[in-house]
């Protein structure tokens, strides 16, 4: 069941209710049970797969954990990482087969073909398990997490199979770490009204992000991106740029309403999304985006891998091959892999440019730290990222060289010559709703970016304005969120009979 | 927990929050709900009449909202009647809408449109249902006609029949004026100032067309809730053309199933009034398309019927009874309406 869906409006307030009503003691049967409920609504059949990866994990952790028995450290090293190795390999495998099969089996045919080689390699119609790249990356960390010693290992099964499971972010995330969730699982959490206010605040943005913002910006993107061969460079620039907030608002919505749900049960969950398009170059940027994933990468791919330790070269090799498999991540498809090569590409070339940067600053006496500086760099930072997004958006590779190129080419005829608002697919209503929405996420995300929670503020407030605030947000909500079945007025305007 | 003074205030807090959400959410869906008719609102508006205060309740499709006029009947023959009209309505709608009303009026008589003799489903377009379901008050009828127009439909499909805030709230794009204030004196009939000429139409059909069998079972459940409460059961059919020979095959089905209904009626004894050619209608003049009455037709079923009834019942006049001084009011504001309104024709002909 979606964050969105009816289903989970019901189920979540009786889960909350249910869980602060029974003891402590059978807290962690009951939210692995809701966990498992949850992630079956989508298909019952993948949860034995989670649960393949969870025994893999949890084994792997014990087994680590066994090793320090072994007397001889080489041994004992040795013995750890065959283990590491085990628990890696069998859960990427399952990955491998569920996610990537086919998009391995394609680019073999096609080179065999091309080497007219008449063989081809079998493709299976398997359904991508839902969230399986989530759950699969957090149990990994805890294999690592053990290994490294970061972290003992759990021997209460179901305490880990609920650390694997746990419903709020089990499948779109924040990819938790051992570190911080399992610990929490064994702690108690009592009801306290401050938690249920903050999370419940951050549910409200989150799906204010959801169905409001990332829902009015697919209408601009679907409406151009659909057809956009006829589309102008404009045109195309402003559906980019609204899909490079519609992905944020989409994702970053749903984080939000993932901690805020977890918050509510009294867990501290981590942040993944912090104004990441006020970032001021795109290292700043991808330390900003999905940073549970970034610092996934970081921690278990980009530092093992050497990091920035063995030269500059190995360094922006590390970094593409991070950004290479984090585009892989996000689908089984070319076009993210080139996107997130090109997100490496810049970093490459930033880093490089640094000491050009440095020296064209010094001769022209600019001020890195003016607001103008800033901005500028913010707003060549958006532009470089909105095209990768073109990348990620478009459905082939060829599209996007497409989008890429049309974009480069914008007509200097204003906006009204070239249709106006329903040329981009919008109504001057929707317009109108989009704009305010735009301008709430830009003010929270500059309170954000300068580390002030909105919502500490919303709290402060005395009783009847806090509600007042939450009236008009639920009601905001309610009346322009974009849910429920279509109501099409055209077909409501009776006519005869 | 220990119930501090923190832990009660925050239930407070979230007892008042539950409570302010719930009365915001029913002013919003009051305001957005779809007002059939531009604000005539038929079902919705009925609950407003005073209880028993109606002597005619008209049933039926378009073809009964736009084919008789209440403040007519009122002014000609100082008769109460009221529409309980709704978009393509059909027998199985009529039967519920029927039922439910007798909970509310005791009306002397019960005048049924008949052209959805036709049909033996719940609806004919699904979006035409909801006039019924989103106003209807028992639950009960609410919840039968919900499952037997969606029998196979789970429960997330249904719910926005039970919740029509989860369909309307986008509504917001279209609000109006008469989103807020539905006046009392159309009494669930529209009126259309359109003209759309037509020549005199073919002659009708002299075949008889199928009822189907639900149909009829229906209309028999309308019949037995009449006899029940006492009611005379009337049945009428407003005129139709062929459109210049454009509708001509549904003019000649529309026709064949008047012949069915007549035959049918007249063995149950039942009074039919087909109207076609009982009324001087100018095909020219009195069309708003080719299915239904514009103003002036309206004026010439309703003086019809109006006569017909009187002629045929005991009903007398409340004119001088001062019980009935709101219908009066009601009626100079319908006329004043009408004033106002056909200064309009021509710029725009839409409903009301």
């Amino acid at each position: 069941m979606l964050f969105n869906s009816i289903e989970f409006l019901i189920f979540f307030p009786l889960v909350c209710l249910t869980y602060y009503v029974i003891p402590y003691k059978a807290r962690t049967v009951f939210l692995l049970i809701c966990s498992y409920f949850f992630y079956m609504c989508w298909n019952p059949k993948y949860a034995l797969l989670m649960l393949t990866s969870t025994a893999i994990t949890y084994l792997s952790g014990i087994l680590i954990s066994g090793c320090d028995r072994i007397a001889d450290e080489k041994q004992r090293t040795a013995r750890k990482k065959q283990y590491v190795a085990l628990s890696f390999i069998s859960n990427l495998l399952i990955l491998f087969f569920f996610k990537y099969y086919n998009l391995f089996s394609g680019t073999v045919n096609t080179i065999l073909e091309l080497l007219d080689i008449r063989y081809t390699i079998p493709r299976f119609d398997v359904l991508l398990p839902v969230g399986i790249s989530f759950y699969t990356f957090q149990a990994l960390s805890y294999t690592a997490d053990v290994y490294r010693n970061d972290i003992y290992a759990e021997k209460n099964f179901l305490k880990y199979a609920l650390f694997v499971s746990f419903f709020p972010q089990l499948v779109a995330g924040p990819i938790e770490r051992s570190k911080n969730l399992l610990v929490q699982i064994s702690q108690k959490h009592p009801f306290d009204f401050e938690n249920v206010r903050h999370g419940f605040l951050l549910m409200l943005y989150g799906y204010f992000q959801k169905i409001v913002l990332s829902s009015y910006l697919a209408m601009v993107v679907d409406a151009v991106y659909d057809g956009w061969t006829e589309c102008s460079g404009l045109q195309l620039t402003i559906a980019t740029a609204c899909f490079a907030f519609q992905i944020y608002c989409d994702f970053g919505g749903y984080s939000n309403i993932a901690i805020g749900a977890a918050e509510i049960m009294g867990f501290r969950i981590m942040d993944n999304f912090n104004a990441p398009y006020l970032s001021r170059s795109v290292s700043e940027f991808w330390r900003r985006w999905h940073i549970s994933l970034s610092t996934w990468f970081r921690d278990y791919l980009y530092i093992p891998l050497g990091g920035n330790r063995l030269g500059r070269w190995r360094k922006y090799l590390n970094l593409m091959i991070v950004f290479l498999v984090s585009g892989l991540w996000h689908g089984a498809e070319y076009h993210f892999v080139v996107c997130g090569g090109i997100n490496g590409l810049f970093q490459v070339i930033g880093d490089l440019m640094k000491p050009v940067k440095k020296k064209v600053n010094e001769l022209l006496h600019i001020g890195t730290d003016s607001a103008l500086h800033r901005i500028l760099q913010t707003a060549i930072t958006f532009y470089l990222l909105m095209i990768t997004w073109i990348f990620f958006r478009a459905d082939s590779l060829s599209s996007a060289f497409g989008i890429l190129s049309r974009m480069l080419y914008i007509t200097p005829a204003w906006f009204a010559h070239e249709g106006g608002l329903s040329s981009i697919g919008l109504e001057r209503s929707d317009a109108g709703i989009l704009a305010f929405s735009m301008i709430v996420l830009f003010i929270s995300d500059i309170f954000r970016y300068r580390n002030i929670q909105v919502r500490d503020f919303i709290i402060a407030q005395k009783p009847a304005v806090r509600l007042a605030i939450c009236y008009a947000a639920v009601m905001f909500l309610l009346i322009f969120g974009v849910y429920g079945p279509e109501y099409d007025s055209a077909a409501f305007i009776y006519f005869q009979f | 927990m220990k119930i501090t003074a923190k832990v009660r205030n925050g239930f407070i807090e979230l007892l008042v929050f539950f409570i302010g959400i719930c009365s915001l959410l029913f002013v919003s869906n009051e305001v957005l709900r779809k007002k059939e008719g531009k604000g005539v609102d038929m079902v919705r508006s009925f609950y407003r009449l005073e209880p028993e205060s109606i002597d005619v309740l008209v049933l039926g499709s378009s073809h009964a909202y736009y084919g008789f006029q209440p403040n007519q009947l009122w002014e000609e023959h100082g008769i109460t009647s009221y529409v309980l009209g709704s978009p393509s309505q059909t027998m199985i709608c009529s039967y519920y809408l029927l039922k439910e009303a007798l909970k509310y009026q005791k009306p002397k008589v019960v005048l049924l449109e008949g052209y959805y003799f036709r049909s033996g489903e719940v609806f004919v377009f699904e979006e035409r249902l909801r006039p019924v379901t989103d106003n209807i008050r028992t639950f009960e009828y609410k919840r039968d006609l919900i499952e037997m127009a969606f029998p196979d439909a789970g429960w997330k499909e249904k719910l926005p029949y039970y919740v029509p805030f989860l369909l309307y709230h986008s509504r917001w794009k279209e609000i109006k004026k008469y989103d807020f204030i539905q006046p009392d004196y159309y009494k669930g009939a529209l009126v259309r100032f359109g003209e759309s000429p037509h020549e005199t139409p073919a002659p009708p059909s002299e075949e008889l067309e199928e009822i189907p069998e639900t149909a009829i079972e229906y209309f028999e459940k309308i019949q037995d809730l009449c006899r029940d409460n006492n009611i005379e059961l009337v049945v009428f059919k407003t005129p139709i053309t062929d459109a210049n020979g454009d509708e001509l095959e549904w003019y000649l089905e529309t026709t064949g199933l008047n012949n069915s209904v007549a035959v049918y009626l007249d063995k149950q004894n039942i009074p039919f009034l087909p109207m076609q050619n009982d009324i001087d209608i100018d095909y020219a003049h009195d069309f708003n398309d080719y299915g239904h009455l514009n103003f002036t037709g309206q004026k010439k079923a309703t003086e019809y019927l109006g006569n017909w009834l009187t002629a045929h019942y005991d009903l007398p006049s409340h004119k001088e009874d001062p019980a009935y001084r709101s219908w009066e009011k009601d009626h100079e504001d319908f006329l004043q309406f009408l004033q106002e309104r056909r200064k309009l024709v021509g710029l725009d002909d839409s409903d009301v």
